[in-house]
């Protein structure tokens, strides 16, 4: 590149002429970028940082980690489920979600699980709505915590564990002894 | 929703790197107000050499751009767009393969008229008229100073024509039209412009730009910004016969006298469904030529300063922004 001779008192200027548009320049690409990023969060509704996958076999890659899954399911659940949320990447929680085909759109059974011994369940898997009652219970032998939740207006009920350290919980609108009977028998995939 | 290959991944974020690299690069150009053809085009090559060198690098040492927590805390991933369907196709998928279907149809374009140049065969040298050849000589002196002559093509054909061609010895090519066509004064503007052309070596950068953009074929970016490089490599050219002694405002008659006998003779298509194209690129090449005459009519553009700190600087700042982009 060939430059204009300038004079030094000249360049000062000319600097900061160059370094005030480069400053704009990199922010508003950043700001479109970082805007562009967060779009598709927006149009399916999702916070940032959390991904619908499409099989339970891509959400273990995205989280590095098997998932234990119930190997008891009611035939009325449908397999797969209808929808896998992965939060976190690497180390993070899933959550899946089944509906009952027989029952209409609604979601009927929600399994999340935490793939970090001793992690919360992120904020973003949260249900929304009010507990009404909890009280302790246990799942094959280990402490547990059994509620009942009202969320968007139908009654669910909760039960929340640990298994090898890792935050279990299985929500359902169905039958309660079903809910113990698939937590019973949540085990990792490729573990008897 | 179908898991996207890791393939397609790198290509997704290849192709929409570049895209952002040549953007970023246009809009500082623009802020800048870099008017300067040799400086646009050092800048061009800046966003031309980020898919070819600063993003494999990137790859090769960053290799945790890959992971989820990276891509989860990055400004942009492509891969969420994957969470979005548009008539049934993801749109991570729908934006690799339409990119890289325009990155094919740009590159086609420019090679089949290449091969139809090609079958035409090497043009055939002729003897000039006496008077022609005094005309030639008579134009070409005064531009060389102490410089021996290049070689120089005469071909007999009626179509105006002056360009330069040849890889390992490239030639002054003239037809008699563009001899019959120009006034003396057009004429050495013009081969100033040729001869500029001629000690750039342009024939050879244009091969080698081939070599490149054949390699980069699903790149449309990259496509774009080759012939973006080459029209500026005519602006560079006008400049430097201008310094060579060409009189500007006799280089913009020039100009326009040959695209305007060059114009209107060749309406074969080039392509399957290229007429719907034949209108828009000549439309373009017309604009082209114009921003060229306007650009010799004005004064001679100014260089800026502290040019290497403006590519310095580009260069990081595109690349840091990049790096963030997963």
């Amino acid at each position: 590149m060939t430059a204009a001779p300038q004079t030094r008192a000249a360049l000062g200027p000319e600097l900061l002429r160059l370094l005030a548009a480069l400053g704009w320049v990199v922010t508003a690409t950043a700001v479109t970028l970082a805007g562009l990023g967060a779009l598709p969060g927006w149009i399916a509704g999702e916070p940032h940082g959390v991904r619908t996958v499409a099989t339970v076999e891509e959400a273990e890659r995205l989280l590095g980690a098997g998932l234990a899954l119930p190997s008891y399911l009611p035939a009325h659940l449908g397999w797969p489920p209808r929808r896998i949320r992965v939060a976190g990447g690497r180390g993070g929680a899933v959550e899946l979600t089944f509906q009952d085909p027989a029952q209409g759109p609604g979601d009927r059974l929600q399994l999340l699980q935490a793939t970090t011994p001793g992690a919360p369940l992120p904020p973003e898997f949260d249900a929304l709505g009010s507990e009404l009652t909890s009280s302790p219970a246990t799942v094959a032998s280990r402490p547990a915590r059994l509620s009942r939740r009202t969320i968007a207006g139908e009654a669910w009920q909760q039960l929340s564990w640990e298994r090898d350290g890792f935050r279990m919980v299985l929500r359902t609108r169905g039958d309660l002894e079903e809910l113990f009977r698939m937590a019973r028998s949540a085990h990792r995939r490729g573990s008897p | 929703m179908a898991p996207i290959v890791p393939t397609a991944d790198l290509l997704a974020q290849g192709l929409f790197h570049s895209l952002v690299a040549s953007l970023f690069i246009e809009a500082l150009a623009r802020s800048w107000a870099v008017q300067d053809p040799a400086q646009q085009i050092a800048l061009r090559l800046v966003a031309l050499a980020y898919p070819l060198l600063v993003f494999p690098a990137l790859l090769l040492l960053f290799p945790h751009r890959g992971d989820e927590a990276f891509r989860d805390a990055a400004l942009l991933s492509g891969r969420r767009w994957s969470d979005v369907a548009f008539l049934g196709l993801d749109l991570h998928r729908l934006f690799v393969s339409s990119l890289a279907a325009l990155g094919v149809l740009l590159l086609a374009i420019d090679l089949v008229a290449l091969a139809r140049t090609l079958l035409r065969g090497r043009p055939v040298p002729a003897e000039p008229a006496p008077a022609q050849a005094a005309a030639l000589a008579a134009a070409l002196a005064p531009l060389l100073g102490p410089d021996p002559a290049p070689p120089v093509v005469y071909l007999d054909r009626p179509l105006p024509g002056l360009f330069c061609a040849g890889v390992r010895r490239p030639a002054l090519h003239v037809t008699r039209g563009a001899l019959e066509l120009l006034d003396p004064g057009e004429l050495r503007a013009a081969l100033a412009h040729e001869l500029a052309h001629l000690r750039r070596r342009d024939p050879a950068r244009s091969w080698v730009m081939l070599g490149l953009r054949c390699l980069m074929c699903l790149n449309p970016t990259f496509q774009v910004l080759a012939r973006a490089l080459a029209r500026d490599a005519e602006r560079l050219a006008d400049e430097r016969g201008v310094a060579l002694g060409a009189d500007r405002v006799a280089l913009a008659s020039a100009l326009l006298k040959l695209h305007r006998a060059a114009g209107g003779l060749d309406e074969r298509r080039t392509l399957i469904f290229g007429g719907a194209l034949n209108g828009t690129l000549r439309r373009a090449s017309s604009l082209d030529l114009e921003r060229r005459v306007r650009a010799l009519l004005a004064p001679a553009p100014r260089p800026l300063a502290l040019p290497w700190l403006r590519l310095g600087l580009a260069a990081t700042s595109m690349s840091g922004l990049l790096y963030f982009v997963t």
